[in-house]
């Protein structure tokens, strides 16, 4: 298995030199293999955002090394090609919109890649397909006048359409309901079933815990875990910093763990969670 | 009644360019006493944000009336008033903020009520003590978090002594850390100052602490009551909101013949009660 | 100071710096007066060294205003080229049907004299002065104009919420200029349509952002009562102490003296 992004003793700072000086990664090395789902969590400030603008091309590598599919970062020219092959769609993507209609509003990515109009037309009704924007008339919308969660599906195919390798989302689902939230989880797994590479940032462990294989945590831009999910309900002491972050079910059957109860605690339902807790309740035991 | 808001009989109607009517409200009821701490629940569109800016005035019902502590928000000469006694906290914590100093921000309300400068610095300490902002007094918004920026609404209109406080959305911008804090300080106005808190949210899980929910569908109250029966009433997954995880577990228990008191409303709660079982 | 913007506030606690805002206004005001009034290049010259005395004593950085001042050389060459040929007088140089006079000259440089002290002036004034001190100061001054009916604290809340949200502009264009080059912006292609078409494509969702905020901060500030009003916290925190009572009339003496000397020296 070949790794489609592979980050060797990556460091950044921020204002170098000046009194607002900032070491945003310190000696990140993380890879990730074509097809992957990588899950990257961390709080406010850990350099999410920092690490993921080195894929695309936005930030040049300060020191370590960055390579995507095969090309370095650290090259000014070819990393000018890269967000062709890492597409990083940002947080509340809705909000760059700027064209008169859903079309050419997903079309300005194809068109960007200097596309025949006619490859540009098919890419716009597949990728719009894929995000479940398939009514009569949709192309021809005004933005403006779509809801929140629709414009959002908007935004994420116009990334979709440029067909990029590894599909890069920042909170993808930040400030939506419930069913903007499935709506959007719902692409993902298709993405997931289709084995293309994806990496997702949350710092929500409830929402990536349900679907990734692989997850990475950051912490004062340092990685502090890498590894799959079983692999951190192994780790009590890094789940007890971040605990709060999982499912309620989880928190539940943890804090009862932690007051000496012998229960069962690698689960991943509910229903689940309720087994457990009625087996304790029957067996009397703490 | 002298207290309390009351909702009678209300309808909102807006035009929708270039002609079209909608019913964003239609035959609403309601009654709120003082104290409360009520959650307004319901999916995108199903009309909660029209219920809450009539509560203060910033719309008016196109049919009914709205009275606070039995004053009509319909009449022009009441509105100062009724924004002094229902203060409002939006979604989005940028665009709430129009100072550039967090202090300055605080003191706008009290400003706008034209108070002594002694009453206006009294009320400015005390709001930066409530809301745990007393090191940020002298900040500027933009190098605020999202979560402290919405804390610093908060104050704002917590500084304007509300007896009402009506709160739109304020978690859906927020990272989890941040929105648990605004819950807890919600909480605590409501138990330790007494401040009626509705809280509007399209998420069950940031109205786990509140007296009693309203449900909200397509414009009309289509569920009410404490959350324990609310949540487990058969109509509301069909309103497109998913029954909390704390109460889908309550739930599984009492199914299963152990009970589960009402007072139960939190994790630690329901932690501590399984302990005292075993 | 790499990436440091021009009038952006440096700090420091010099005598200027400490100043009321009020103070540093009301001089440079009365330094606006004076050399606008003056006629005299000596006059101007000793201004010209005031304020680069002023400049030092701030400790503010000389070489970057100088090259500041070297950026706005082509409106001082217009200046004085214009002045130059159309001013009546003993020919210097002539090209084809226009002359280039003595006297023409002599203007010339003393309007690009007073075009530098005067930038150097308003460089002085912002540099030394947080901007909120700077509008605390302007809405004491103009608080009369209320009388008149002048609606002065509406312009000082225009003003105030500016300052609050230039930065979370910049900050946002920025982000939006990230999203729009993952899709393939191009910010420096030599072709012109492309350019702007990617400005296009930051400017308009900015605009859009922005209108969508004055609509939720007009909500936000009816819900507190907002009416226009004298910010009584922010004006109680200004207080003038016996250094600004001293620069006011050292400035004042300056520009009075300025009125016999300019006659004398012209």
């Amino acid at each position: 298995m070949s790794a489609i992004i592979e980050i060797t003793h990556l460091s950044h700072v921020y204002a170098e030199g000046s009194p607002y000086k900032v070491e945003s990664l310190k000696d990140i090395t993380l890879s990730v293999e074509k097809g992957e789902f990588l899950g990257l969590f961390g709080p406010n400030g850990s350099g999410k955002s920092t690490l993921i603008q080195h894929l695309n091309g936005l930030i040049k590598p300060q020191k370590g090394s960055v390579i995507v599919c095969g090309i370095d970062a650290s090259d000014t020219k070819l990393s000018r090609e890269l967000w062709k092959k890492a597409g990083l769609v940002f947080q509340y993507p809705e909000h760059q919109i700027f064209q008169t209609t859903v079309f050419d509003e997903v079309a300005y990515g194809p068109r960007n890649l200097k596309l025949p109009e006619a490859t540009v037309k098919e890419r716009v009704y597949q990728a719009l397909e894929q995000v479940g924007l398939t009514q009569e008339n949709i192309t021809q919308m005004p933005p403006s006048t779509l809801s929140g969660g629709t414009r959002r599906r908007v935004a994420i195919a116009g990334m979709l359409a440029i067909q990029p390798e590894i599909l890069i989302l920042d909170e993808p689902m930040a400030g939506l309901d419930s069913a903007g939230r499935n709506l959007i989880l719902g692409i993902i797994k298709k993405r997931q079933q289709k084995n293309e590479t994806t990496i997702m940032v949350s710092h929500s462990l409830k929402e990536i815990l349900s679907l990734t294989d692989k997850l990475a945590i950051l912490d004062n831009g340092c990685l502090v875990f890498t590894g799959i999910v079983q692999d951190l309900l192994n780790r009590p002491e890094i789940l007890a910093r971040y605990q709060l972050e999982l499912p309620e079910y989880l928190q539940i059957v943890w804090q009862l763990a932690a007051q000496g109860c012998e229960i069962k605690t690698d689960i991943s339902s509910i229903r689940q969670a309720g087994e457990e807790i009625i087996k304790l309740l029957t067996r009397k035991s703490c | 009644m002298s207290e309390g808001i009351e909702v009678v009989s209300v309808t909102k109607q807006y035009t929708v360019y270039p002609d079209s009517k909608i019913n964003a409200l239609r035959g609403i009821n309601l009654t709120i006493e003082k104290g409360e701490y009520v959650g307004l629940l319901g999916i995108n569109g199903s009309g909660k944000s029209t219920l809450a800016r009539l509560f203060n005035g910033l719309l008016q019902p196109t049919k009914g009336k709205v009275y606070i502590n039995g004053i009509d928000t319909a009449d022009p000469a009441n509105l100062q008033e009724i924004r002094r006694m229902v203060g409002m906290v939006f979604q989005n914590p940028d665009n709430q903020l129009v100072c550039p100093v967090v202090e300055e921000e605080i003191a706008f309300g009290p400003e706008n009520m034209e108070l002594p400068l002694q009453e206006i610095r009294r009320r400015v300490d005390w709001a930066l003590h409530v809301c745990d902002l007393e090191d940020k007094r002298h900040h500027a918004p933009h190098l605020l978090s999202g979560g402290q920026k919405q804390m610093v609404a908060l104050a704002s209109v917590l500084a304007m002594l509300p007896e009402y406080l009506v709160l739109d959305e304020p978690t859906s911008m927020l990272d989890p850390k941040s929105r648990r804090a605004l819950l807890e300080q919600l909480y605590l106005l409501n138990k330790q100052e007494g401040i009626t808190i509705i809280l509007i949210s399209h998420n069950p899980e940031d109205l786990l602490q509140t007296d009693r929910l309203i449900v909200l569908d397509q414009g009309t109250i289509c569920l009410e009551g404490a959350p324990r029966e609310v949540f487990a009433n058969a109509k509301f997954e069909n309103l497109g909101l998913e029954v909390p995880s704390l109460y889908q577990l309550i739930y599984y228990l009492e199914a299963n013949h152990f009970a589960v008191p009402e007072k139960i409303k939190s994790i630690p709660d329901l932690v501590e009660h399984i302990c005292l079982q075993l | 100071m790499t990436g440091m913007k021009l009038g952006q506030y440096v700090y420091g606690d010099s005598f200027i710096h400490q100043l009321d805002p009020r103070t540093k206004i009301i001089c440079c005001t009365l330094a606006v007066i004076s050399v606008m009034a003056s006629d005299s290049f000596y006059y101007l010259i000793f201004l010209l060294l005031l304020m680069t005395a002023a400049i030092v004593s701030s400790r503010l950085n000389l070489k970057f205003i100088l090259k500041s001042i070297y950026q706005i050389r082509s409106l001082l060459l217009v200046t004085l080229l214009f002045q130059a040929f159309l001013t009546p007088g003993q020919s210097l140089l002539t090209l084809g049907s226009i002359n280039m006079t003595i006297e023409g000259l002599i203007l010339g440089s003393i309007n690009i004299l007073r075009l530098i002290i005067l930038f150097m002036g308003s460089l002085i004034l912002l540099m030394t002065t947080t901007p909120m001190k700077l509008l605390t100061g302007i809405e004491y001054l103009l608080k009369p104009l209320e009388k008149l009916n002048i609606p002065v604290h509406n312009f000082t809340t225009i003003l105030g919420i500016s300052f609050r949200f230039l930065p979370t502009l910049f900050e946002e264009a920025s982000i939006i200029r990230n999203a729009q080059k993952s899709r393939g912006s191009q910010f420096d292609a030599p072709q012109l349509m492309v350019k702007i078409k990617s400005y296009a494509a930051v400017v308009i969702p900015l605009f859009e952002a922005s209108l969508c905020r004055a609509a939720d901060l007009g909500e936000a500030m009816d819900s507190r009562c907002y009416t226009p009003h004298p910010n009584h916290l922010r004006l109680n925190s200004l207080k003038m102490k016996s250094q600004d009572v001293l620069a006011l009339l050292f400035v004042g003496i300056i520009v009075l003296a300025g009125v016999p000397i300019s006659i004398l020296t012209k």
